[in-house]
């Protein structure tokens, strides 16, 4: 009874009234004051980044980030901080910061700058061109998703043996690019069709895969290749370029065994068509016909692609001894790029003519293929390199204008030509 | 240039570790200089870029299936190859060779003047090796070239020069070089063994690193050196060489594979990843191979151009003279060391008499035989004729480069022919091996085609690899073959820098012996030792016209099964192997059916002729068992 008229006292109320309400004006103002110090705390990681102060930048952008979930800038930078802290080890770093840029939502304006920022650190620090292809992927499938990840993704695509998958790339790429930009991207689209596997140094040589001196060569390929397959073991990306590698020098076998190792790495045979096309290659060429037939039969849908009507084209005629089949097949890989350039795929067309009874239309197949053959000769793209130096002469583009109408691409003659033409009115 | 450096980054040139990830921070790597987009356009996303990109803006053994032979097989469309072609189960018999040569008395080894880091081209080619019954014992003796002083100011010293080593039966070899006054002392390469006098007594034509010889056989177990009036005398490398009748007219014309232009003036040291080596074809120009038709009275006038024996850039190593189309008249196909190989066929006009008006086309490119399927030339070295699939037809095998396949054209034809490579894993056996001189040989007498390969690099030894073990490889009937060297004799377990081999029945026992040459080491001997238990028919084939059939063919039928084999000479690499035929009858014992398609245009056929021995065939006449050599 007496602490009931100890409370009832009206001091006292009003004394308690104060003191709560005091109580929550300091809660606010320490929450007030908690949000006034994140809020500086992003602006005091932008200051601590300029001065290359990292460690205390990530501290800041941590705990920014802790109150404000939805702060995808500064995750984005919170991964900068990651790569670039000297104080924590990259084998760690480099993990996290992909970990932070996972965090951005696929929802988030931002978000195609996080998976082209996370491709990019794939494909540049970690050498896994596998997640940096889906990361690049993911950039573009957004809204506003930066051409930087296309042209990275051509990139990825090159590097990793892939180059007939870079055309629909390369023209999205084209038509979203300035004017007069557009003849620095022919000369690339250049190198990237007839050199794909050395005319990428310069994105070696960022991803230290290539010395400053040393130039691209075919053994550097393969060395990219077992790189790839050291980073990304589980990806068959880098064993079924490798084993691509081995076949065309020669050595089926060899590409066979990187296959057949990268199947237990990964724990399955995959169902990827780069890989079923280097192991139906390397099978074909060991006359192991029952087994490559076998892996054509998984390929995936959808059925389309250079690659799938070349290993169509194969598995019809060398296999299965379908010549009708297999000539349908050839004539599709034919129109699709690298297809008018492939001399050799002409020529095993030529051998299907004849062992298919044509024997006329298979001497007429072979001379075109040494037509095309003649314009890959290395006489006549050293000349055309050369003239690369300065891309916008006319001479230059009325070569380059030639190369492309003999070989059937009109689209590339037209623009390569185009400025020449307007010039003349 | 361009997009590829639109990127960006820093780096050193190591693999990214994390040493790498840490140099690549020093410099500044990911904010500061990472994305150091160029062009700048290419930032038109550039507020965007605000954390890297922005920041960055700144910076079975199963029995092989013959088909009836038919006298001309049009092309027809194939049925599907065997894709359904199973494993072979692994040779029935075990193959079993014996190197002979140290026992025998044969201690040879070519002198090829390897001169260190001289690099000079022809030390590298080796010597070949031909079989010849040149006293006319019935028994094949061994020729074997050497080398000598590539530089001709120098003197051969006496033991430079080419052997001759006389089969004395029970695998005993007598050299008679001197005797025989074979001892010629020119840089030797390879040797054609034909009768061009037709005198009954083999000749032998030397290819040479430039004075090749034509030795006339006196039949006396002498020869004399003819080259000079003979008119086939000319300064040039020749390297393979074979007797046929180009023109029809009876006697053997002789056909001479040149190689390159090659001296001390104009050769070169080529580089493989930083170490000197030799120069490859590549280097040098083609010479023109050479046609010498014999004039009837000894002498022969270089006639290629006429004949239209005329091919674009022929850097030729081998050739065979076989009849191809089943037409009777032999065609000529030359395997060039990487550029397209040649198939000589003599064009006549409908009507027109075979010995009239004779001129050749060189048709290997419209044939489906010059460049591999993937129209690639090929480093061609050494040629197998037969017919390996039992179509009827002669197909060729061709041995290649290191990390190259070598190749089998399947002939279709009518002169057309494919590149069966991968079905008959020709490709899989050959490409860890560079290979020279190949065989021919049922060594299991299944009735299949099986294969020898000799190997071995050209680089030199310090570039690996460079001896290299030879081959045997069997085949299982449907013309896919498998490598069973392992188990074939210590000689197979053994690293050979192998060039020549040539093929012959030495102690006529039915199976095919062999003769190898190689670099550096003695040449080995190998007595097919391989116990079938199977049967065989030996056929020693002579025309009208005295000297060996090329040309034509002969048909052997054992009940259900039928083999073909052309009339041929030449193939392998620089060498020359025995001209009788042998046949493999599995298991067959029953008489068997001989058929001879003349090149004259007469066909024969006799019935129940026993196996196991040799036949001797005379154009127009009964056969006889051939009794023997004679003592």
């Amino acid at each position: 009874m007496a602490w009931r008229q100890f409370i009832n006292r009206t001091a006292f109320r009003k004394r308690l009234a104060a003191a709560l309400a005091v109580v929550m004006a300091i809660a606010c103002m320490v929450l007030m004051g908690l949000a006034y110090r994140a809020h500086q705390g992003l602006s005091r990681a932008h200051t601590l980044a300029e001065l290359g102060l990292w460690s205390q930048a990530r501290t800041e952008l941590n705990r920014y980030v802790t109150l404000h979930p939805g702060a995808d800038q500064a995750r984005l930078l919170l991964a900068e901080a990651f790569v670039k802290d000297e104080a924590l080890a990259s084998n760690e770093a480099v993990p996290q910061a992909i970990a932070v840029l996972r965090q951005v939502r696929d929802n988030s304006p931002l978000a195609a700058q996080a998976r082209l920022q996370e491709g990019r650190l794939e494909l540049l620090l970690l050498h896994r061109p596998g997640r940096a292809e889906a990361c690049f992927r993911e950039a573009m499938a957004q809204p506003d998703g930066p051409l930087e990840a296309s042209l990275l993704l051509w990139k990825t695509l090159d590097l990793t043996g892939r180059y007939y998958h870079v055309e629909p790339i390369f023209w999205r790429i084209f038509e979203q690019s300035p004017d007069e930009r557009k003849h620095e991207l022919l000369a690339e689209w250049y190198m990237s069709q007839f050199y794909p596997a050395t005319g990428n140094a310069d994105v070696q040589r960022s991803m230290g895969l290539l010395g400053a001196e040393d130039e691209a060569s075919d053994d550097t390929e393969l060395q990219c290749y077992v790189r790839f397959i050291e980073a990304e073991p589980d990806s068959p990306l880098g064993h079924a370029a490798a084993a691509h590698w081995y076949q065309f020098k020669g050595d089926p076998q060899k590409g066979l065994d990187v296959l057949d190792r990268g199947a237990a790495a990964i724990g399955h045979e995959p169902n990827d068509p780069f890989w079923l096309a280097a192991r139906i290659r390397c099978l074909i060429e060991l006359g192991e016909f029952e087994a490559a037939d076998a892996q054509f039969q998984r390929w995936p849908k959808p059925h389309e692609g250079f690659e799938y009507w070349r290993a169509r084209a194969l598995v019809f005629d060398e296999v299965r001894g379908d010549f009708p089949g297999a000539l349908a097949a050839y004539d599709q890989a034919l129109t699709v790029w690298p297809g008018p350039m492939d001399w050799r795929l002409r020529n095993r067309r030529a051998t299907c003519l004849t062992r298919s009874g044509n024997q006329s239309e298979a001497v007429a197949e072979r001379t075109r293929a040494v037509a095309v053959e003649e314009l890959s000769r290395e006489e006549v793209h050293r000349r055309l390199r050369e003239l690369l130096v300065t891309p916008q002469a006319e001479e230059t583009r009325k070569e380059m204008a030639e190369l492309y109408r003999k070989i059937g691409r009109p689209r590339e003659a037209e623009l390569w030509l185009a400025p020449v033409k307007r010039a003349s009115g | 240039m361009g997009a590829a450096a639109f990127l960006i980054v820093v780096v050193g040139s190591r693999l990214m570790s994390d040493a790498s990830v840490r140099e690549f921070l020093r410099h500044g790597g990911y904010g500061a200089k990472v994305m150091h987009v160029r062009p700048a356009w290419f930032l038109l996303g550039v507020g965007l870029l605000f954390l890297v990109g922005c920041r960055a803006e700144t910076s079975s053994s199963a029995a092989p299936q013959t088909k009836a032979a038919s006298t001309a097989v049009a092309p027809s469309p194939l049925k599907p190859l065997t894709s359904s072609v199973k494993k072979s189960p692994g040779p029935s018999v075990r193959p079993q060779f014996t190197n002979l040569a140290p026992e025998c008395g044969i201690d040879f080894t070519f002198f090829s003047d390897a001169v260190t880091d001289r690099f000079f081209l022809p030390e590298v080619m080796g010597g070949g090796a031909g079989w010849i019954d040149y006293d006319g014992d019935g028994r094949l003796d061994l020729f074997l070239l050497n080398g000598r002083p590539l530089k001709e100011t120098e003197s051969p010293a006496p033991e430079h020069v080419h052997r001759l080593y006389r089969n004395g039966g029970k695998s005993q070899f007598q050299e008679v070089t001197h005797a025989a006054r074979v001892a010629h002392t020119a840089y030797g390469q390879g040797c054609a063994v034909g009768d061009y006098d037709a005198d009954g007594f083999d000749d032998l034509f030397l290819t040479a690193f430039r004075g090749h010889q034509l030795l006339r056989n006196n039949g006396d177990g002498t020869f004399d050196d003819v080259t000079t009036q003979a008119g086939v005398s000319e300064s040039l490398w020749s390297t393979s060489a074979a007797w046929f009748d180009a023109d029809g007219d009876g006697d053997l014309d002789l056909f001479v594979a040149t190689y390159l232009d090659v001296t001390f003036e104009n050769t070169k040291i080529c580089y493989y990843s930083g170490e000197p080596g030799y120069c490859g074809p590549g280097s040098y120009q083609a010479v023109p191979d050479r046609l010498y038709v014999n004039q009837g009275d000894g002498t022969f006038v270089e006639s290629a151009e006429s004949f239209g024996f005329v091919g674009a850039d022929g850097k030729g190593l081998a050739v065979v003279a076989a009849d191809l189309d089943h037409d009777l008249r032999p065609e000529v196909y030359v395997a060039n060391d990487m550029a397209p190989n040649f198939l000589f066929t003599r064009a006549a006009p409908a009507g027109d008499e075979p010995t009239t008006s004779p001129h050749y086309s060189e048709i290997a490119s419209t044939a489906g035989c010059a460049v591999s399927d993937m129209g690639n030339f090929e480093a061609s070295m050494g040629i197998s004729c037969a017919d390996y699939d039992g179509d009827a037809l002669p197909d060729i095998y061709l041995t290649h480069y290191f990390n190259h396949k070598n190749t089998l054209y399947r002939n279709l034809g009518n002169l057309t022919f494919f590149d069966d490579s991968r079905r008959t894993r020709v490709v899989a056996t050959s490409f860890n091996s560079l290979g020279f001189g190949t065989v021919p040989l049922d060594y299991d007498q299944d009735g299949a085609i099986d294969l020898f390969v000799a190997n071995g690099h050209v680089l030199g030894p310090r570039i690996k690899p460079n001896e290299m073990a030879p081959q045997l490889l069997r085949n299982d009937g449907s013309g896919r073959f498998d490598d069973v060297s392992q188990g074939a004799g210590p000689y197979f377990d053994d690293l050979w820098l192998g060039r020549g081999a040539a093929g012959a029945d030495m102690d006529d026992d039915g199976d095919v012996d062999l003769a190898v040459t190689h670099l550096h080491r003695s040449v080995a001997l190998l007595r097919n030792d391989t116990l079938t238990g199977r049967h065989f028919v030996g056929v020693d084939v002579r025309p009208l016209a005295r000297h060996r059939a090329v040309g034509g063919r002969v048909v052997v039928t054992a009940g259900e099964r039928r083999w073909t084999k052309p009339l041929m000479t030449a193939g392998s690499y620089l060498s020359s192997g025995d001209a009788r035929l042998l046949f493999g009858l599995g298991e067959s014992s029953q008489p068997v059916q001989v058929e001879i398609f003349w090149p004259s245009g007469r066909t024969d056929r006799f019935e129940n002729l026993d196996p196991n021995r040799y036949w001797v065939f005379l154009e127009g006449k009964p056969p006889r068992v051939w009794l023997g050599a004679s003592s």
